[in-house]
């Protein structure tokens, strides 16, 4: 009902008196009339009220970092088990044929609940205990970008609203002036990634995520050359003016206010954003914790400490886009490549989220869009070997925002080919993900094409056992 | 044989579930046996037979399917009574008939294929495997005449084989690998012939004398026996028998011998080649492996009669009457919830034809199949869970069971009258024929300047609204400008416009702007929305389609030739089979090849099956106005549409493809550097994967003219060639596999899941589909979209006319004119604008004309408290209606008012980092789907995925920032202040009153002039100062102020 609201609100032709930014608005309307505990937009009490996606694009072996198989070690060279490769679906490229690969890394129990995690991810491990590691993940679909697609927005055609743009949708952003939903790209190899991982859909176009360069910030916060903050002033009170005039002449009118509000905001983003940005703000320790003074790690470092940044400032949700982990051939120094890469930030974004505070309300997830084969692709020999793509099986991780730490669910088969225990969908972990937020999947709705159209399409069920 | 092997029915599962009770002997013969005889659409998933592993893997490639029964509608049987009869008469005369073609049909695909393969329970490795399959080849011509014999030779290709390894779609099963089967002959007696054979290895073949005939039924036996003892010798020696007599086993048809083969045998599966074309169809079936010759030949082996399906030992052997038996039961048990138009989840028992799968493609049950039946399957299940009537209800007596099957394996007789097939009809006002209304006399006919106020009048009258005045004339001439051509009038435009002070002023204004070869580029967008196009492939990789933009500009030049619409939707359906010939039918069909190229190259069935959803989704939705995509899974929720309706459009497609294809006008257009409007990192990443293509060999360069569109190899002309497509991995042209392509039902809209074959046809609820549809068919369907009774095509064009002028339709869910869809505010209006359209010869510009020379068009926008509180949505049109710009005209606005639009129409596109050595309309901007030009992302424009009937308004603060802040913007500004600067000369007051004029097409007030000089001259000291107050502001200040002005609603507003 209350989402209705925020529509007609934003729909109706002729609204009366002076109207901030509809979303805005929206975030009064719904004070007032919402419980204390839920979350403006929100259908029940949220555990997480930002959340972070570290998407690891061209998918890490599940078997190389947090779903050890001792028997693909003792198998290592031979033929899958017909017992096991009976089992694996009939998806194009599952590698059933070739040779099983034991994983180059080793594995070491951390924490108190002794989850073992692999050399990749030393640093990440020593908070397995507030980690919930999902090893039965599964799809069917063996290629990136339509498994992006499903990974992000539940259908591999690319055309719905991804996670974060019905987030963002659903529950408004409390950043007064940054975008609710932004994504970052690093280490992007090979073409360009996929625009529905973060498009609106058909929602409209301001519930997208914004693309942030992180060197940037905040595309067209930057004056021309040669403004100055009053230049800047004198003009926004002329379009003002001119602009309440306009307004003046033909009668009240929601959008034409909107579109005036929406300057000052920009003025305010403008403003903020390079704050925002700033990471010489940070203390030396802060940045070094990161990985910014390292060659490997300071792009996502920097992506990590500014999304911590960003959570602090209301942010709803932010998209860290990894990419280079497609390991067909020379798997190992692949993914140490990856582990190197990300391994720190992660573990230095959740920690200092920890000691600020912020761990307990912001979810964090890792994964990509699908994991790798337990054999080798090809006939590929010593260093050289690599794992082919394997949707059949893999994992994820969550942390925060209401996770119970310290957990594992599901399992996959001895080799780590398919889940033989809960095995849980993409749309499982979306109906998970906007659970945490406060929504519920079925009731989030909006009307395309005369249908009213939900953001987990094709089922999925929230993994309660997620949460605490 | 004969006989017997093929008619016998045979329970499978039966046998499956109780192995061999009686009703097989000599059982201890039967290695493996599957009789290949499955319910439709479940060849996948069916795990019948005894001896096999798991159920039978298919190719992606062409999926073998399953002989449907019945047939679907032939010409003669399309009414539904025909069907019935033809199916009950079928079955008086005897099953012979009816299952004559029961099976598996296996097509060729002209290229190597496993169409289906299967894993034994256990790997054999005994010393002697004797194998048994029947065959039937039916040949290329078979419906047409019953010759037996080949004219001609035409070679074919089949094998069985036997191997170790499954091996993948295309694998060949031929390096010292057994396969029995069907051959050309190289030498011998029969070279040159097609006959049976055996080989072990393609080298090693031992030819019989058998020739293969066209439609004759063989039964087909070979052994494999092992060189030497124990469980590493290979089965090195192979004997074959066609059609033999038990007393054979010492005269074989043939035999070879070979050093090297294979040991164990685990996977058997069939193989069609090079040969095997499409039009080839091979049914096969009763597949057997056993330990002795007479063993697999004995069709005793096989379950020998349908027994009536007793259940828990009741057998039903009376005959069973529908009307008093079947019907009470299903009324009182079923009819509850799957009877009528509605049923629980989509399942109609009280339908004859819905029990066989019409709509849906999910079979219930087959006459005299009570052993394959889903339903009995249903009503039997131990558990609650998958039982139906559901869980609280009592399950049927085992009596109720038996007689249902009884019913069904006794031929399903149904009682017509009873239960009859309802028309699909609606009484849903967009599926009414035009109704031509008259005109309404209007109460207020001093305000009627064209039939279209007298309907709006009426409506303001009823609801006691009262419009607002006519707009100043030069607020006119500016929103008839932008309306129109999508661009600002110039100070010089306006200044001509105001002059004519002639009673039809605005009627030739109007003509001059409809006559503008810019207003295709404004209209022609529209269209471009609808159909989805864009530049690339999409998805993944979103590879660039380099003559994409041919079709962009076939767009702007149908709109600026006003192309009667029917004749433009028949271009862009069915541009290919057009004759005569001519290149811009070609480009029109861009319309379907805008569809996006799925990622999913690793399963060639889904990628070719998002690409036929594509295609029919903007079909549907452009065109028809339906909202047919939930459909492609099951029945529509809402309106009377069927899935089977779905595949029906979709079958309209199926024989065609995406592609570049080859243009003939030797003056063509042919530029080839693409580097030169395809962005930089597109045209490297396209470069590189061109490089891999010719390493390939799967791509030779190109030195015709072409274009990006679609093709039938069926109906297309055939002198179009198809070059190649620049893709990860190029999509399957086959053009002997396409020509025989046929519709199907996909169960469940899973392209892994064929169901029963569909012949085109439109929604069935809009009328019959010809039988003799046929030939150019989608020529005729696009006849028929143009046809004066088409209640929905005209309707659909002038709404859509009406929503790109008011910002609204008169039906307000433009692509949605099904029953969900909403009312029009104005139906009357509707029906005499569709009715208008087509006694005008489909012309465009002539709707324009009644729209924008009525008073409803031409009314201020004003506010009026008592209308607001009537109509607080302004729908009935009582003042013009606010509607911001799209993204394309804001941009082309700024460009005209700083005079810098480069106005060429047509050709190449620029990509955006060029943008400024050609500021062309941002039209011409390159539209690759994964990275849209800037101000296009900014402002709400469609990504090309989807069908877009119409834009989002959004208003975020990236806006205010883009125009701000924006390297564009900064430039525009200091180009409109230099402009100024020249025309005004050094003076203030004059550079104020240009700038406006140029932006707004108006003059400044008082207070305005006040306002812009705060900007101008900021500091007060300097503008007192005597002489210098009217000297004009620095260029930096004038930039700002100009900057500003690019910023107000006013200026992206539709005055």
């Amino acid at each position: 009902m209350l989402i209705h609201r925020r529509r007609m609100l934003q729909e109706s032709a002729l609204g009366f008196g002076s109207l901030a930014l509809t979303s805005m608005l929206l975030r009064d309307a719904q004070a007032n009339d919402a419980s204390p505990t839920v979350a403006p937009g929100a259908h029940h009490p949220a555990t997480a009220k930002s959340v972070i996606f570290l998407f690891m694009s061209g998918a890490p072996g599940q078997t190389d970092t947090f779903d050890p198989k001792p028997s693909l070690a003792k198998l290592d060279g031979q033929q899958v088990p017909d017992s096991i490769a009976a089992t694996v679906p009939n998806i194009p490229r599952s590698g059933v044929g070739s040779k099983l690969f034991a994983s180059p890394f080793s594995f070491r129990q951390y924490g108190e609940s002794g989850i073992p995690v692999s050399s990749l991810y030393p640093r990440t491990a020593e908070l397995v205990d507030d980690m919930c590691i999902v090893r039965s993940m599964n799809h069917r679909v063996p290629v990136h970008g339509p498994g992006e697609c499903i990974a992000l927005t539940g259908t591999g055609v690319g055309d719905r609203p991804s996670m974060g743009a019905w987030m963002n949708y659903g529950l408004g952003s409390e950043a007064q002036d940054l975008p609710g939903f932004m994504v970052f790209l690093s280490n992007v190899t090979g073409p360009p990634p996929q625009l529905p991982g973060w498009s609106a859909g058909f929602l409209p176009a301001q519930y997208q995520g914004t693309l942030v360069d992180g060197r940037k910030g905040v595309p067209y916060t930057d004056m021309p050359s040669g403004y100055t903050e009053t230049d800047r002033r004198r003009q926004l009170d002329f379009i003002s003016e001119l602009n309440h005039r306009h307004i003046g002449r033909q009668g009240p009118d929601s959008e034409l206010e909107a579109r005036i509000a929406s300057y000052e905001l920009g003025y305010r983003m403008q403003a903020s954003a390079p704050e925002t940005f700033d990471l010489s703000r940070e203390s030396q320790h802060t940045r070094e914790m990161y990985g910014l003074d390292q060659k490997e790690t300071s792009e996502f470092g920097t992506h990590c400490l500014l999304a911590r940044r960003l959570v602090e400032r209301g942010v709803r949700c932010i998209q860290l886009r990894n990419g280079g982990w497609d390991a067909h051939s020379g798997l190992e120094s692949n993914h140490l490549k990856g582990g190197k890469r990300t391994d720190q930030p992660i573990a230095a974004l959740l920690q200092d989220l920890k000691q600020r505070g912020l761990l307990e309300s912001t979810l964090v997830v890792w994964g990509g869009e699908f994991g790798r084969t337990p054999t080798i692709e090809g006939s590929r020999t010593g260093k050289s070997r690599g794992r082919d793509h394997s949707p059949a099986g893999y994992t994820m991780w969550l942390t925060g925002g209401g996770v119970r730490g310290g957990q594992i669910i599901g399992a996959t088969d001895e080799l780590g080919y398919v889940p033989i225990e809960r095995p849980l969908t993409p749309a499982d972990m979306h109906a998970t993900l906007l659970h945490a937020m406060g929504i519920d999947q079925h009731r989030l709705s909006w009307n395309h094409n005369n249908r009213d159209e939900i953001p987990t399409v094709f089922g999925g069920e929230v993994i309660q056992e997620v949460f605490a | 044989m004969k006989d017997s092997g093929i008619t016998i029915l045979l329970c499978v599962l039966m046998l499956a579930m109780a192995p061999c009770t009686g009703v097989c002997a000599g059982s201890d013969d039967v290695i493996a046996l599957d009789v290949i005889d499955y319910p439709l659409g479940s060849l996948r998933r069916a795990d019948a037979g005894i001896g096999w592993k798991n159920s039978w893997k298919t190719s992606r490639a062409a999926i073998p399917f399953i002989v449907p029964y019945p047939e679907e509608e032939s010409p003669a049987q399309t009414n539904l009574g025909g069907l019935q009869s033809g199916l009950q008469s079928g079955l008086q005369s005897g099953p012979q008939s009816s299952d004559k073609n029961r099976g598996v049909t296996i097509k060729g695909t002209g290229a190597r294929n496993n169409p289906m393969r299967r894993q034994l329970a256990e790997p054999l490795d005994q010393k002697e495997v004797y194998v048994r399959f029947d065959l039937h080849y039916r040949g290329p011509d078979e419906a047409e005449s019953n010759s037996t014999k080949p004219t001609g030779v035409d070679p074919e290709f089949l094998v069985l084989w036997l191997d170790r390894l499954e091996g993948g779609d295309r694998s060949t099963h031929s390096a010292n690998v057994p396969n029995i089967g069907v051959h050309l002959a190289d030498r011998g007696p029969k070279k040159g012939r097609n006959v049976f054979m055996v080989r072990i290895g393609a080298a090693n073949v031992a030819w019989s004398k058998v020739e293969l005939k066209y439609n004759h039924t063989y039964q087909i036996v070979a052994r494999l026996t092992k060189s030497g003892d124990g469980p590493r010798a290979d089965y090195g020696r192979m004997d074959l028998w066609v059609d033999p007599h038990p007393g054979d086993l010492g005269s074989p048809d043939a035999s070879i011998s070979s050093a090297q083969s294979i040991s164990q045998i685990q996977w058997i599966g069939f193989s069609t080649g090079l040969k095997t074309e499409a039009s080839d169809q091979i049914v096969v079936r009763n597949l057997t492996l056993g330990n002795s010759f007479n063993g697999v030949l004995e069709d005793s082996l096989l379950p020998q009669a349908d027994a009536p399906r007793g259940y828990k030992g009741i057998v039903w052997d009376k005959p069973v009457d529908f009307k008093h038996d079947v019907y009470p039961l299903l009324k009182s048990r079923c009819f509850d919830c799957h009877e009528g138009a509605k049923p629980e989840s989509g399942y109609r028992l009280d339908v004859f034809r819905e029990w066989l799968g019409y709509s849906s493609g999910e079979v219930f049950a087959e006459p005299r199949r009570s052993h394959h039946s889903r339903l009995i399957d249903i009503v039997a299940a131990e558990s609650e869970d998958d039982r139906m009537p559901p869980a609280g209800d009592d399950p049927l007596s085992d009596t109720e069971i038996a007689m249902l099957a009884a019913w069904i394996d006794q031929g399903m007789k149904w009682d017509d009258e009873l239960l009859p097939t309802p028309r699909r009809e609606s009484d849903h006002w967009a599926f009414q024929p035009i109704d031509r209304p008259a005109i309404p006399r209007a109460a207020d006919h001093d305000w009627v300047k064209t039939p279209v106020d007298a309907f709006i009048n009426r409506a303001h009258r009823r609801e006691g609204l009262e419009p607002a005045p006519e707009a100043a004339r030069a607020t006119l001439v500016r929103r008839l400008y932008l309306d129109l051509i999508g661009l600002p009038p110039t100070p010089t435009e306006l200044d001509a416009a105001l002059a004519d002070t002639s009673p039809n002023a605005i009627d030739h204004l109007v003509e001059h702007l409809l006559d503008s070869p810019h207003y295709g580029e404004r209209w022609g967008r529209y269209w471009l929305d609808l159909a989805r196009w864009a530049e690339s492939q999409g998805h993944q990789h979103d590879i660039v389609r380099p003559f994409a933009w041919r079709y962009r500009d076939y767009v702007i030049n149908a709109f600026n030739k006003d192309k009667s619409y029917g004749r433009f939707l028949k271009e862009q359906l069915a541009g290919d089979e057009l004759q005569p010939y001519s290149d811009e039918n070609l480009i029109a069909t861009g319309f379907l090849g805008a569809a996006r190229i799925s990622g999913n190259q690793e399963d060639v069935a889904i990628q070719r099956n998002d690409v036929l959803v594509d295609i029919v989704n903007a079909t549907s939705s452009a065109i028809l106005g339906l909202t047919m995509e939930c459909a492609q899974c099951h029945n529509h929720k809402f309106d009377p549409v069927s899935q089977r309706d779905y595949y029906r459009l979709q079958a309209f497609f199926v024989r065609g493809q995406l592609g570049n294809l080859s243009l003939r006008d030797p003056d063509a257009d042919h530029p080839v550097d693409l580097g030169n409007w395809i962005p930089t990192p597109a045209y490297d990443f396209y470069k590189k994967e061109v490089k891999t293509l010719v390493r390939k060999k799967l791509y030779t360069a190109m030195d015709t003219p072409h274009t990006w569109g679609f093709l039938s190899a069926a109906t297309g002309d055939p002198e179009i060639k198809r070059l190649p497509v620049v893709n990860r991995k190029p999509i399957i042209w086959q053009p002997a596999a396409l020509k025989e392509a046929r519709g199907k039902i996909l169960i469940r809209g899973d392209a892994g899941m064929p169901g029963q074959d569909v012949r085109p046809g439109w929604p069935e609820v809009l009328g019959k589909t010809p039988t003799s549809l046929d030939t150019k068919r989608r020529s005729e369907l696009a006849d028929w979209m143009a046809d004066p009774d088409n209640p929905l095509v005209a309707r659909v064009w002038v709404n859509r006319i009406w929503q790109y002028h008011f910002g609204s339709g008169i039906v307000p869910t433009a692509s949605d004119f099904g029953v969900e869809g909403a009312e029009p505010t104005h139906p009357e209006l509707l029906d005499w604008l569709a009715s208008e359209l087509i006694n005008n010869g489909w012309s465009t510009k002539s709707i324009h004309r009644v729209i924008v020379l009525s008073n409803t068009y031409q009314q201020q926008r004003k506010f009026h408290v008592a209308n607001a509180s009537i109509d607080p949505s302004n729908r009935l049109l009582w003042n013009w209606p606010r509607r911001r710009l799209e993204a394309e005209s804001i941009r082309d606005s700024v460009l005209v008012v700083t005079g810098e639009l480069d106005r060429t129409v047509g050709g190449v596109s620029i990509p955006p980092e060029r943008e400024e050595q050609a500021l062309r309309r941002t039209i011409y901007l390159f539209q690759q789907r994964s990275s849209m030009p800037s101000v296009m992302e900014m402002f709400d424009a469609p990504e090309g995925i989807a069908s877009c009937s119409r834009r989002s308004v959004s208003t975020v603060a990236l806006q205010p920032l883009f125009m701000l802040n924006s390297q564009f913007m900064a430039r525009r500004a200091a180009a409109l202040a230099n402009v100024v600067a020249k025309e005004s000369g050094d003076d203030l007051q004059r550079q104020i009153e240009v700038a406006f004029r140029r932006t707004l097409s108006r003059g400044p007030d008082a207070r305005e002039r006040e306002l812009a000089e705060k900007i101008l001259l900021p500091d007060d000291a300097s503008r007192h100062s005597g002489q210098d107050a009217n000297k004009g502001a620095s260029a930096s200040r004038l930039t700002q102020f100009c900057h500003a002005l690019l910023n107000l609603n006013e200026f992206v507003y539709i005055p």
